[in-house]
């Protein structure tokens, strides 16, 4: 018989990061943030038409500093 | 007087219906609504219920003041400006903007442009109290658009209130998700809401009429009015 067995998560969600901030201090958004923009870079690295707009962009960006 | 400019990033992506909607909600909170189409298509008319065989509007006369007599009003009492059947170009386009400020009207009317998506929009007469909405869907071809937009807005120092809002937003779609959850997070001029894709809007024009009025509880309605609170709070009325 299959059990059911307990799936440990290794992905904090954002109630998980709030829960921590609440027991151990600290602002939960900053967390978030950092969940969210890596979020955001798999998004951009799942499509292959973003991915080359995002590497331009970032080309644009950084020869502008530069300028 | 608040101007509130409607177009598609690019074309066909709805912007006639939301104008149309969009005018009929507003005009329920009991403000003065003008809708003015811009797009040479001239169908706004056909959303407020004009007859089809009604062709003439603002592009078929010398000047403003004969374009007058064009000026309609829907059952609901959103009075609009057909664009006509003859050609008009960019110049004609920004004196008929220009011209709408002289109609004399109450403090809370609102004017609603239903613009064409090729139009520049730097080369308008915008200032800055003018909301434009620019309207884009959850695909890569949009995503491409916006950040070609986000940097010739950057590069025309842009004064007026830009914004872009999704249309049609397909929420059993993985990738329209995954975008709308990117932009929600790192474009800056993001309306913070999407309009639904809802069969409703298609029926209600099938039906001759808006959401508002075919179906007042539907995803579509509520999203229109979700939109036309958003934009009272950003309006300087």
């Amino acid at each position: 018989m299959r059990s059911l067995a307990y799936k440990d998560s290794q992905t904090l969600t954002s109630s998980d990061i709030e829960n921590l901030a609440r027991r151990f201090g600290g602002k939960s958004e900053d967390y978030i943030e950092i969940v969210n923009k890596q979020k955001n870079t798999q998004t951009i690295n799942k499509y292959a038409l973003l991915k080359e707009i995002n590497s331009d962009l970032n080309t644009l960006i950084s020869s502008n500093n530069s300028e | 007087m608040q101007r509130v400019f409607v177009k598609g990033i690019k074309g066909g992506l709805g912007s006639t219906s939301v104008v149309a909607n969009l005018a009929c909600v507003l005009k329920k909170s009991d403000a003065n609504v003008i809708a003015i189409d811009l797009d040479a298509k001239s169908d706004l008319g056909l959303q407020f219920g004009l007859p089809w065989k009604s062709t003439k509007g603002w592009s078929n006369e010398g000047n403003f003041e004969d374009a007058l007599v064009h000026f309609h009003q829907d059952s609901d009492g959103v009075i609009f400006l057909p664009f006509g059947d003859n050609k008009a170009d960019q110049n004609e386009i920004i004196s008929t903007i220009n011209n709408c400020e002289k109609l004399d009207c109450p403090q809370n009317t609102w004017f609603l442009f239903d613009c064409p998506s090729y139009i520049y929009l730097e080369r308008f007469p915008l200032k800055p109290n003018d909301i434009v909405i620019e309207l884009i869907n959850c695909d890569a071809i949009c995503h491409s658009l916006i950040y070609k937009r986000l940097q010739k807005l950057k590069s025309s120092e842009s004064n007026w209130k830009h914004y872009f809002l999704v249309n049609r937003y397909n929420s059993a779609s993985v990738l329209e998700f995954d975008l709308f959850s990117l932009w929600q997070s790192t474009l800056p001029l993001m309306a913070p809401f999407f309009i639904n894709s809802d069969e409703v809007i298609k029926e209600s024009t099938a039906y001759r009429n808006v959401a508002l009025n075919c179906a007042p509880y539907s995803i579509a309605n509520d999203d229109f009015e979700t939109l036309a609170g958003w934009l009272v709070s950003k309006a300087a009325l």
